[in-house]
């Protein structure tokens, strides 16, 4: 009797022993930096709406980590938190939230909205279809699937995402995409009337704050200055700190003439979010004004932002492609236009390849893309731009002239430096004739 | 350090560490807070007669470039940051002195550098009676980025304050990867001090992990001291022994394996000591390599590396475990069923469960178990300790690389030092409990603890796999 208590002691021993070792094994130092973190409140909690609602999405799944819907609402807040504040960092945090949402209709509501903001728009596409096969009656699943089709080129598709979306719940959401759906097929006052029911019914200051950037954005691609800076005016009223609308009274100001009111805009918009579309717009307000050596900083910053967004496997060839063209590196446009073209045949990227093959000097190639740009029918002043410097170079003169004609009627501020160059090519065909 | 996600094909990862090489691929984000973040974290530490602050810049890749940084002077920048900052003790303005700063670039993602400014203030303040303090931040108000501000006394207590006393981030070292807290983003603190305790820069649980982690800050102290002189050098490598034996004292480190194994097989001094140098040497060649792999590519997340170990230990130690339990099976077997007839069943039955696995006809003697506790050593100094990790990364910083290497020698003996001495005890202690048990009881001890610790040494070898994934 006396062994086997004895034994018995020494069993509890090891058993203890074992147990102390797996509760306490691993965290405590396998794992740098591993301490658990309580929620912290951050600052701007109290500001934002929209950190008010993921700061309660967050506390809620600190108590019931197993509420799926609450991940995938949280994963789409972080995709829209990403863009509203242009901090990369929360995509991960994205994927990793809408992950733990397991497989339901609403999480792959997330992957389609987190794959369209990384211009992964094939798999956005996927993502829609499964999450309309989950729930076929979630407006933001054809909004996600509007989107995608939107940027592939599928037209007829998108139209008809977009008028379901409609047809199930008319918001914000929907009336914004049926009006980027009217701008693209060159019905501008549609547009412009989508648009002012999207504000109507916008209750949050950002969705304010993106229906004034939206209306403002077709009043100055329409040479409606005034009307622009008014847009984008009340919308900074809503929401002070907005970059798209401080991106916008830049561009009013530059065309206005108010050039060093612009370049400060500027200089502290990509301080705050050094974005590809901004950095390159600041270089060529640079340039356009003859500050050659600040221009050709920003541009070496933009080459080295986008050779770190390749090498993380993140590239936004379309973007690339246009601006190597416009810098005259022929070779990169094309590689990054065709790798582009690849993947989808949008407007967008058809526009890009006409313009790289112009690059290179093959026009003839160029124009049949360039007809493919504008079939749609969207008034653009770049498109037609384009259009008009690859008829010029064909020596279709006339035709040509038409196009640049109507590239600066359109908008004679679509960008500082082609704005001029359009300007100069037209006088000089002018001249020739 | 711009440490990041990563991802890496796991067979290969298994199979190069054992050959000693790590193998890196795929994407990574070069900054865990995007290449465009510019953070901030400012550690105010109050003493009865001065409060010092420690305020650090880490800059990504982007606006480094942007604002030409790497030509930028650290003296005045160091100037300019406490020029942003708001600073009062009862409304009263205090103005910062400047003690040290330091400027480096980590390299981050495409070759391109980052930036990590280190401003070390020290401001003269009467703290004997209660007072009203408030720090806020703001320069770079626009920018994104990570804001971190802790606020710790020594000989002063601190009330109704809003931040820890400790750095979450490691002062912008490592950020925490959390699903469910958005980047930190504190810019002003406000609180009461007085004289008192409670608010030393540790947890107040006073644990040892905390007071270790201050060893480990006095290390780092040295480290970066201006003037190295053979006197401090000599005191560095003494606290990093410390630091190791402890580290090695921490739960965490299979210490009840080796001494459930060392007690239950017959384990002799030997063996204690076998253990204790596999430890040391896995260890410091794992810190070396992950040392020199990590400042070679910011593309490395050290957090990922760490609980790829974790697996592979875990992993190994399970291999092991399962190569312990067959022998131990096939030598308890036959003594087994001669002995007492409580063990019949139980010895058949995993008899049964490995039955196909006695035909390979391997050795059971010692030479067996021998390699099998080099390789529980080795598995156990698989994962790198952090501590040794940071002070060999700070080390590297400095241009003083050998002595970092040196000291994490140092570290490795000291934690072999703890190891051994806990095998010891236990092989001693293991004959005490022989010799005051007799007869049966030994017998069956000796018959059956190889199969108990054989089995424990399976499931915690499992479980550290499994919290590794």
């Amino acid at each position: 009797m006396k062994y086997q208590q004895r034994q018995a002691v020494a069993v509890v021993l090891l058993v203890t022993a074992a147990l102390a070792h797996l509760a306490a094994s691993g965290p405590a130092d396998s794992r740098a930096g591993g301490a658990p973190l309580e929620p912290v409140v951050p600052a701007v909690a109290q500001q934002n709406q929209m950190h008010k609602v993921v700061h309660q999405l967050q506390r809620r799944l600190h108590e019931l980590p197993q509420d799926k819907a609450s991940w995938a609402r949280l994963g789409s807040s972080y995709v829209e938190l990403a863009r509203v504040t242009a901090d990369p960092a929360y995509y991960a945090k994205a994927e990793g939230a809408l992950k733990n949402a397991g497989d339901t209709g609403l999480a792959a509501i997330g992957m389609g909205t987190l794959a369209n903001a990384r211009h992964d728009f094939h798999a956005a596409r996927d993502w829609a279809l499964k999450a309309i096969a989950a729930l076929p009656s979630s407006a933001e699943a054809h909004g996600v699937l509007a989107d995608a089709l939107t940027q592939l080129g599928d037209d007829a598709g998108a139209q008809e995402a977009v008028q379901k979306m409609l047809d199930l719940k008319p918001n914000t959401a929907s009336f914004a995409r049926a009006s980027f759906h009217f701008e693209l097929h060159g019905d501008v006052d549609g547009a412009r009337d989508a648009m002012q029911r999207a504000l109507k019914s916008s209750t949050t200051p950002e969705e304010i704050a993106f229906c004034r950037y939206r209306l403002g954005e077709l009043a100055f691609d329409h040479n409606q200055l005034d009307v622009a800076a008014g847009h984008y005016e009340q919308g900074l009223a809503a929401r002070g700190d907005d970059m798209t609308l401080t991106q916008g009274m830049a561009k009013v100001a530059a065309a206005r003439g108010d050039v060093p009111v612009a370049l400060e805009s500027y200089r502290r918009l990509v301080a705050r979010a050094p974005l590809p579309q901004y950095l390159q717009e600041y270089a060529e307000m640079l340039e356009a004004s003859g500050r050659t050596e600040e221009a050709g900083r920003q541009y070496a910053v933009l080459t080295e932002q986008q050779r770190l967004m390749e090498s993380q496997g993140a590239s936004d060839d379309l973007a690339a492609a246009l601006v190597a063209a416009d810098r005259g590196d022929g070779m990169q446009a094309l590689r990054r236009a065709e790798a582009e073209w690849g993947r989808r045949q949008s407007v967008f990227v058809a526009d890009a390849m006409a313009w790289a093959l112009h690059v290179n000097g093959r026009d003839a190639e160029a124009l049949s893309y360039s007809d493919r740009a504008v079939a749609l029918g969207w008034q653009n002043a770049t498109f037609s731009y384009h259009r008009g410097m690859i008829l010029a170079a064909l020596g279709r003169v006339v035709e040509a002239q038409e196009a640049l004609v109507q590239a600066l009627r359109l908008n004679a501020n679509f960008s500082p430096l082609q704005a001029l160059k359009a300007g100069r090519k037209l006088a000089e065909l002018r001249g020739g004739r | 350090m711009s440490l990041s996600s990563w991802v890496v094909r796991p067979l290969l990862v298994v199979a190069l560490l054992l050959a000693g090489i790590f193998f890196i691929n795929g994407e990574a984000s070069a900054h865990p807070l995007g290449n465009f973040s510019v953070n901030h974290y400012h550690g105010l530490h109050l003493h009865p007669d001065r409060i010092d602050l420690r305020s650090v810049v880490d800059v990504a890749e982007i606006p480094t470039l942007q604002e030409n940084l790497k030509t930028r002077d650290a003296r005045q920048w160091c100037d300019e940051v406490s020029r942003t900052d708001r600073s009062t003790v009862d409304g009263r303005r205090i103005s910062w002195t400047l003690s040290s700063s330091t400027k480096d670039h980590p390299l981050g993602q495409a070759e391109l550098s980052t930036t990590r400014l280190v401003c070390e203030f020290t401001a003269k303040v009467d703290l004997d009676r209660p007072a009203r303090l408030e720090f806020s931040d703001q320069s770079n108000a626009d920018r994104v980025g990570w804001r971190e501000i802790t606020a710790a006394g020594t000989g002063v207590r601190i009330t109704d304050s809003p931040v820890p006393t400790q750095s979450i981030s490691d002062e912008l070292r490592t950020y925490p990867e959390d699903l469910l807290s958005s980047p930190l983003d504190v810019r002003a603190v406000a609180f009461t001090a007085e004289p008192g305790s409670g608010s030393e820069p540790k947890q107040a649980s006073g644990s040892p992990v905390q007071s270790f982690s201050v060893t480990a800050a006095k290390l780092n102290d040295i480290l970066g001291s201006d003037d190295l002189t053979p006197w401090l050098g000599f005191l560095a490598l003494l606290l990093s022994l410390v630091l190791g034996a402890s580290h090695a004292a921490l739960p965490g480190h299979g210490k009840t394996l080796i001494a459930a194994y060392l007690a239950g097989r017959q384990g002799t001094p030997r063996d204690a000591f076998i253990v204790g140098a596999s430890v040391t040497a896995t260890h410091t060649g794992g810190v070396l390599v992950l040392g020199l792999v990590i400042s070679a590519s910011s593309a490395l997340a050290g957090e990922q590396v760490l609980r790829w170990l974790g697996l592979v230990s875990g992993v190994l130690i399970t291999m092991i475990g399962v190569m312990l339990l067959r022998s131990a099976l096939s030598t308890t077997r036959e003594p087994a069923l001669a002995g007492a007839t409580t063990g019949h069943g139980h010895g058949h039955g995993h008899g049964h469960g490995h039955g196909h696995g006695h035909g390979h006809g391997h050795g059971h003697g010692h030479g067996y178990s021998r390699a099998s506790l080099v390789g529980m050593g080795a598995a156990n100094g698989l994962v790198p300790s952090p501590s040794a990790l940071v002070v060999l990364l700070g080390a590297m910083a400095l241009g003083r690389t050998w002595f970092g290497v040196l000291l994490v020698v140092g570290y490795g003996v000291g934690m072999a030092g703890t190891l051994t001495a806990v095998g010891l005890l236990l092989v001693k202690a293991r004959d005490r409990v022989e010799k005051i048990l007799d007869g049966r009881a030994t017998r069956l001890l000796s018959h059956y603890a190889p199969v108990g610790t054989a089995a424990m040494v399976v499931v915690v070898g499992a479980w550290l796999a499994l919290q590794a994934v």
